[in-house]
């Protein structure tokens, strides 16, 4: 045999070296069009994004916030009608574990709840984070955390509690009895409420991201949901007092216009407009001249009963939702008239019967109408849970009011006789989740 | 020289391995010795062009013994060349053994020497050698063959002949044998030949490669022009492997091969398409029948839960075929390939062929050889097609009067004491509007494809154009529009140095509608939209048809909405080979791939009127791909003396794949007339890319002994940056042999056995078919008020490993009565380890699912068989049968923990195949109420068994077929040939996905006729549940309906796929007209289907349903 002539052993052999070299270089590849935790959490520039991000979880199209809370929570209580025929077993509360439609009301919030997690677990790690910073965002990331549990809680009753970031550890824990969930909910909006700034000093972010007003509304309605008024109406009215920041708007229709003096939490659209909210509704450049969501019958009524109502319009206009009517239409997650009426209810269960009906009519006169006479304890809650179906219909918040005052069962028994249990006040745990986490059994009743 | 003439139609042969020196040409019609040893010089010049590739059959003979018989003289000749002895055994019973010490001597001289002192002579035909009693020289101008004067014997007449191959390019030292006198010639460079015969006696035209020809001697002019149809030996056909070729003879895998003759008439746009029911194993199922849209391809079974296609490699260069996403069904990614420029597809299955693909090959690799230039006169082809076709798969849906009656009907049956609400007194009873009336359309198809090749010694071009059209059935717009554009260059200088270049380009574009279940979804609008309702209203508008779901609505506004799809590509391969000594090479394959996909949707402001949750009033979408490889390597071809042979190659992979998304929303047109970004008012958008980089390293090892005994040996070392850094690395590999036994000596013997061989191979394989950087915790950008954010997307599993399958294959290949019976048989075993899958986890951890290995294992095996047949085989009449069957059984073999396990014990069962539907089970209609029944359910939706994980759901059928195939039928009959060709699958269930859709019984869609039959009143015993109202019908509500029994139907079917006549001019009418061919042809596509399935179609589903084609077209050839 002949040699190799030089030119081809070289060949060989840089090939050979080429390969034992580059092989692991080569391979070694980062992600372009994302990062990766690491990388998010090592600068402030990052991180800031990080702690931004989390309300994606609440805007992100067709989710919680930006939908699904003002139409199938709508529809389990006596606000909505649907052509729709996914959602249509919500309004008939016959929601079964199997439904698909279901599973985002659990993955919604937990996503939440894990970004929250995520930010509180290492923000600690970001090299050249102030202090004050990195405390205010943690408080936000509480606000976050609450947030998502307040949702859960309310849905589904028990819920696992998860407080790590370790996805892994979180994967078989069990359903928690609802008075942690509460405690925890209490303990992050506290701490919230404390590290949360008063404002941004940028009027384009003070109403979109969560301030010291956004956690003390929220606990509020925590308080209500654990019948301890006294700090109910205490929280409401840190709010409520801090008029520099927050005031019913005079002209009811524009509690709805962006940016509105009365909002302590919106939801931003930006880019992605015109939503999917509104075109559900039947809104937006003459698009859907047959909306999938129109009022139902009772709420006409009801509005058709408050004559010269200067919500009417608003409300069933047209035969329409026009709450979410113009594309960028933010969803008010807490605003100051839900605050006023809360505290209204808050003051009445403590026999406050003057302060309560005060607030209950500073509400009813801004909507141009007569002023509430109620004299007794039990006719001013009837009163208000009235005053809160026109004031706040279709803004996610009936079917928790319901829940709260234990009277869904009188009020949709009567509206939905041939479907209705009574057990229908908590939806059944998603079964997709129950086949991943055989701990989350028992199912709620009567699954 | 005529060497090089003939050897031009191998291109892979080397023109350094002329070594047999030639002699010049003495005189025809003399029978000299001379003579016959340069005619047998030529014959083994043949057969060892052809045999070029192979290196196995030896054109010399090493032979040395004493006192041999003749027999095992000729069995050992008959090993070490392949040629085959024909004698007959009272011939040789007067034979002396013979000693003999021949070393490398070529087979005519080792012949002579051997026959030297026996009363025996030789010819050598094709690559068969007969042995005859010897015989005196005859005597052309007098004489018979026995020298002796036959007076009765006519008197001799002038023989004259040219012969040419199919292209028409003149052969030389083509044997002509005449029977009568016995003796014979062979021709010169032109290809011309001329003899004294007897009339009436026989010539016998033979050549290595060609099918033998028989022509009469006629009394006069005998001027005889002869085309030689190419029929090359099968088991010297060069078969295309991983990194080189081999010949079918010497394969130890088993490859099916599918050749541009086969589809050449199938009138689709793709060549993966063509595929179905050709090859066994391998089974393709269209995913639509609008054209364009990717086919499912599945190399025996589904080795894995993720699943995953095949590995397509295209003239060495592995390309990209993930389907291009548009959002709808993807996109075909090999749609720019024209199957005209196909020249061979081959399909990889076992692990001895595909390990050195290594982590890519766990779905088997489809190899694709496109065609090259041939040396000589320019040739130019010209393929035009033009034809139609109809839609087919319709569903008989009610009409206005049965519609509006089961609204109603629906209605009462809920609420018994109520008036109809006003929205359903008011239905309008006189209109009726037939909806798939005015959503299908016939469609067109042309096709025309032009194509040159030829070149010199030294430079070989193939090129081609190729222009599609066809429209799609739904809305009638167009399909597919399709330009490609080919050009492979082949260049050799010196013995040394061969370069090759591949070069493709193509754009397709087409209008789809979609046709899947999204906001668009066109075949199910069709099928749902009430027939009570008029297209356009009293203003010519559309009407809005306000449907349960708020998301179809008005089927012919949904066509007015522009949707165009562009698909460019770009492959381009370079090869490079140095022989820097004889028989070892250096080697470099480079490749660039480009694929580019570019949507343009704007939907008509006529159109957003009927359309809900619309997000925008246009939209951009561009998706790119960019490949790069490089694969350098050394390659071995050696022999060191006539028995062994070694074949090895060694190299490195360098790849890398660069893909980029980007998406441009706009909203706010003022009006139709621009439909660019810039007229509107608010735009949006949105980029992404990632990276896939791959390296390896490869290495395979080939010994051949005898031309009998086979091993191969193959080694890849595979990185992927799919993995985290710990599990980046993989090793994968595979032994295979194969055993020629009918070149043993008993084999020699069975006369009826032309070809037997027994192969086997066992290796592992690996997949990595999952997302890029899915083993990292990922966040993604995603703003909000106006300032940057991002959230977590991935949980991270830095664990995550390859998928391993180790694939055992064993097989026989046999072919009897010289190949006219050929039979292939196969039995594979393939097991799958680590799983990879996207595994859900519950979403209280924050993900829904983490890319993981489950701890099971995943068993596919079964049978193939191949069998091919030439049932009638004379001069005019000629019938050719194939038959390819593949049985297939899937299951799941192990899976530690999975009672317990419950995200997988409601998606798989042990022992069962991983191809399970689950769901409810049907249990008929309550005849009392008209309640549907499902197991494991009361009457009134409640569970029977409340403490079940999920009460009622179980398995109720399986998707994947238990067997499959195709039948073909060649016919030809003088100039015209017919095929007829079946194609079957065979145990399969499927849901009638738009059965579900209109069966319902409680939405405002319309419905198919199935519910005139359904319950009315008590006591009717039906199997179609009453009408209802969406509230009070729980198992709608509950989507238990949906997945229930009650729409699940036997999906087998047999399809008769295409049946095309041909006609081809004559020969001497074409070389008349100066052409090579004239063929025209009618080709009919999916005539017929016989099917027990009551959706649209079995093979498509919910989808459009495959179109009924016919078309005319023309092959030139000048």
């Amino acid at each position: 045999m002949r040699k190799f002539p030089i030119n081809s052993r070289s060949i060989l052999y840089s090939l050979l070296l080429l390969s034992a070299a580059s092989c692991k270089k080569f391979v070694d590849v980062k992600p372009t069009g994302q990062t990766t935790k690491a990388i998010t959490f090592e600068s402030v520039e990052n991180a800031a994004g990080a702690v931004n991000g989390m309300y994606f979880d609440l805007s992100i199209q067709g989710n919680i916030y930006s939908l699904l809370l003002y139409t199938n929570i709508s529809l389990l209580a006596d606000e909505l009608n649907t052509v729709n025929v996914a959602a249509a077993p919500f309004a008939v509360n016959s929601v079964t574990p199997q439904l698909s439609g279901l599973t985002v009301y659990w993955s919604g919030y937990y996503a939440m709840i894990n970004h929250a997690n995520l930010v509180l677990d290492n923000l600690s790690s970001v090299p050249g984070l102030p202090a004050a910073q990195m405390a205010a965002w943690k408080a936000e990331a509480k606000f976050i955390r609450a947030t998502a549990y307040m949702g859960l809680v309310q849905l589904f009753g028990k819920v696992p509690k998860v407080t790590s970031s370790a996805w892994h550890d979180n994967e078989t824990l069990p359903r928690s009895p609802v008075t942690d969930i509460y405690a925890l909910i209490v303990q992050d909006l506290k701490d919230a409420a404390a590290g949360l700034p008063h404002d941004y000093g940028d009027p384009a972010i003070n109403r979109i991201r969560a301030t010291k007003g956004a956690a003390n509304a929220m606990l509020t309605k925590c308080y209500m949901l654990q019948k301890d008024w006294t700090n109910a109406a205490a929280s409401a009215t840190a709010v409520i007092d801090d008029a520099a920041m927050y005031q019913l708007e005079p002209v009811f229709d524009d509690v709805f216009t962006d940016n509105s003096v009365e909002s302590i939490l919106e939801i931003w659209f930006g880019s992605l407009a015109p939503s999917i909210l509104s075109s559900s509704f039947g809104q937006g450049g003459g698009r859907g001249s047959t909306p999938q969501y129109t009022p139902g019958a009772k709420i006409v009524s009801a509005f058709n009963n408050s004559p010269n109502d200067a919500r009417s319009f608003k409300s069933i206009g047209g035969g329409k939702v026009n709450k979410y009517a113009t594309s960028t239409s933010r969803p008010k997650l807490l605003r100051l008239g839900d605050l006023y009426l809360l505290r209204a209810e808050a003051k009445t269960q403590l026999n406050d019967l003057t302060g309560g009906l005060n607030d209950l009519n500073t509400i009813r006169t801004r909507a141009g109408v007569d002023s509430s006479t109620a004299s007794d304890q039990a006719s001013l809650l009837l009163a208000i849970e009235n005053e809160r179906y026109l004031e706040l219909a279709f803004e996610g918040q009936r079917w928790f009011d319901l829940i709260r005052t234990g009277r869904a069962d009188a009020v949709i028994g009567a509206l939905k006789p041939a479907t209705w249990q009574p057990t229908d006040v908590l939806l059944p745990v998603p079964q997709t989740e129950i086949n991943a986490n055989p701990a989350l059994l028992p199912q709620n009743p009567p699954f | 020289m005529q060497t090089v003439i003939l050897c031009k139609g191998n291109s892979r042969a080397l023109a350094g391995l002329f070594a047999p020196r030639r002699r010049p040409r003495t005189l025809p019609l003399q029978f000299t010795k001379t003579l016959r040893v340069m005619k047998l010089v030529t014959v083994a010049m043949i057969a060892f062009c052809v045999h070029v590739s192979a290196k196995t059959a030896s054109q010399t003979i090493t032979l040395s013994g004493r006192a041999m018989p003749l027999q095992r003289v000729f069995g050992e000749i008959k090993s070490q060349t392949g040629f085959l002895f024909f004698y007959r055994n009272e011939d040789l019973a007067g034979t002396t053994r013979v000693t003999v010490d021949l070393k490398a001597t070529s087979l005519p001289r080792a012949l002579e020497t051997i026959l030297q002192d026996q009363p025996l002579s030789y010819s050598i035909q094709g690559n068969t050698i007969f042995i005859t009693k010897k015989v005196a020289a005859p005597n052309p101008a007098t004489g018979s063959g026995q020298g002796q004067p036959d007076t009765t014997a006519p008197s001799r007449v002038e023989v004259h002949g040219h012969i040419f191959n199919e292209e028409g390019e003149a052969l030389a030292g083509v044997n002509v044998v005449l029977s009568e006198p016995r003796g014979g010639t062979s021709t010169g460079t032109g290809g011309e030949f001329s003899l004294m015969a007897a009339p009436g006696a026989t010539l016998t035209i033979s050549s290595i490669g060609y099918a033998p020809t028989k022509l009469r001697v006629k009394r006069r002019d005998n001027e005889m022009t002869v085309t030689m149809v190419r029929s090359v030996n099968k088991l010297d056909q060069v078969q295309v492997i991983a990194y080189g070729t081999t010949t079918k003879g010497l394969l130890t895998s088993p490859i099916s091969t599918v050749r541009s003759q086969d589809i050449r008439d199938f009138p689709l746009s793709s060549f993966s398409q063509m595929l179905q029911g050709l090859a066994s194993g391998v089974f393709v199922s269209s995913s639509s029948g609008s054209p364009g849209k990717a086919p499912y391809v599945n190399i025996r079974g589904r080795n894995s839960i993720i699943g995953g296609e095949p590995l397509y490699v295209i003239d060495g260069l592995p390309i990209l075929a993930d389907p291009l996403d548009n959002g709808d069904i993807g996109l075909d990614p090999l749609i720019g390939i024209n199957p005209g420029d196909i020249e061979t597809i081959d399909i990889l299955k076992d692990a001895g062929s595909t390990a050195i693909y290594g982590s890519r090959a766990a779905n088997g690799v489809i190899l694709i050889t496109t065609k090259r230039g041939k040396q000589g006169k320019t040739v130019f082809t010209f393929n035009g097609t033009q034809g139609a076709g109809i839609p087919t798969g319709r569903l008989p849906l009610l009409k206005t009067k049965d519609y509006v009656a089961l609204r109603r009907e629906g209605f009462m049956n809920d609420n018994p004491s109520q008036p109809l609400p006003a929205s359903l007194a008011k239905l309008d009873s006189t209109t009726e509007t037939n909806w798939q009336d005015l959503v299908y359309k016939p469609t067109i198809i042309s096709e025309y494809k032009l194509g040159a090749s030829g070149g010199n010694a030294f430079t070989q071009f193939y090129m081609s154009g190729g222009y599609r059209r066809e429209t799609n059935a739904l809305s009638g717009k167009k399909g597919l529009d399709r330009e490609t554009f080919r050009l492979n260059l082949d260049h050799k200088e010196g013995k040394r140095l061969k370069i090759s270049a591949n070069m493709a380009a193509s754009r397709s574009e087409n209008q789809n509608t979609a046709d899947g279940g999204n906001a668009y979804a066109a075949v199910g609008a069709a099928l749902s939209a009430p027939p009570d309702v008029k297209p356009y209203d009293s203003l010519g508008n559309f009407t809005a048809i306000p449907l349960s779901s708020g998301q179809v609505g008005n089927p012919l506004a949904i066509f007015s909405i522009k949707m165009n799809n562009v698909t460019t590509q770009i492959k381009t391969s370079t090869s490079i080979n140095y022989e820097i000594l004889d028989g070892f090479s250096f080697h470099t394959d480079m490749g660039y791939d480009y694929n580019s996909l570019t949507e343009k949707v704007y939907i008509p402001k006529a159109v957003n009127a009927t359309l809900q949750n619309i997000l925008y009033d246009a939209q951009i979408l561009n998706s790119s791909a960019n490949t790069y490889s490089l694969e350098p390597q050394l390659r071995l071809n050696k022999r060191w003396n006539t028995k062994n042979t070694l074949e090895a190659v060694a190299g490195t992979t360098f790849q890398k794949t660069l893909s980029s998304f980007n998406t441009l929303y706009g909203k706010g047109f003022p009006s139709d007339d621009i439909q660019e970004m810039t007229a509107a008012s608010t735009t949006f958008g949105s980029s992404s890319s990632t990276t896939y980089a791959f390296n390896s390293l490869f290495g395979r090892i080939n010994y051949i002994r005898s031309g009998k005994y086979i091993v191969n040996a193959s080694f890849r070392r595979d990185g992927s940056s799919r993995f985290g850094p710990d599990n980046r690395f993989g090793n994968f590999g595979a032994v295979s042999g194969a055993w020629v036994f009918s070149r043993e000596s008993f084999g020699r013997n069975w006369h009826f056995l032309s070809n037997g061989k027994l192969r086997g191979s066992y290796g592992i394989v690996g997949n990595d078919a999952i997302g890029d950087f899915s083993y990292i915790d990922l966040w993604q950008p995603f703003p909000y008020g106006n300032q940057p954010g991002s959230r977590p997307v991935t949980a991270e599993n830095p664990d995550v490993k390859w998928e391993r399958t180790a694939k055992f294959d064993i097989g026989v290949d046999l072919a009897f009565l010289n190949d006219r019976i050929g039979v292939t048989l196969n039995y594979f075993d393939n097991r799958t380890n680590n799983l990879l899958v996207s595994k859900p986890v519950p979403s209280q951890t924050g993900f829904t699912t983490v890319q993981d290995n489950l701890p099971g294992q995943v068993r596919n095996n079964g049978v193939e068989f191949e069998l091919s047949t030439v049932n009638v085989h004379g001069s005019d009449f000629r019938w050719n049968t194939k038959l390819n069957l593949s049985w297939q059984q899937n299951i799941l073999n192990k899976f530690p923990g999975l009672a317990t396990n419950s995200a997988y014990n409601q998606h798989y069962a042990l022992s069962k195949t991983l191809n399970l539907l689950w769901g409810y089970k049907f249990q008929g209609v309550d005849p009392k109420t008209g309640t549907p029944m499902y197991d494991g359910f009361n009457l009134d939706g409640s569970v029977k068994d409340p403490t079940a994980l999920n009460p009622g759901y179980q398995i109720i059928g399986n998707f994947a077929p238990r067997y499959f195939g195709g039948f073909i039928n060649n016919f030809a009959w003088k100039r015209f040939t017919l095929d007829v060709f079946l194609q079957f699958v065979q145990g399969v269930d499927a849901f009638n996905s738009l059965t579900v859709l209109n069966n319902s019984s409680t939405s405002n869609n319309n419905q198919v006729t199935d519910v005139l039959h359904r319950w009315r009143n008590q006591g009717d015993i039906t199997d179609v549940p009453r009408a209802a109202t969406t509230s009070t019908a729980w198992w709608v509500n509950s989507g238990i309906d949906d997945q229930s029994s009650r729409f699940l139907s036997d999906g087998s079917y047999v399809r008769l796929k295409n049946v095309t006549l041909a006609y081809s001019l004559p020969v001497k009418i074409l070389s008349g007209m100066k052409m090579r061919e004239f063929r025209i042809y009618v080709s009919a596509e999916n005539l017929a289907l016989i099917t027990r399935f009551k959706g649209l179609d079995p093979e498509t589903g919910g989808n459009v349903a495959p179109t009924r084609m016919i078309v005319g077209g023309v092959n030139l050839s000048f």
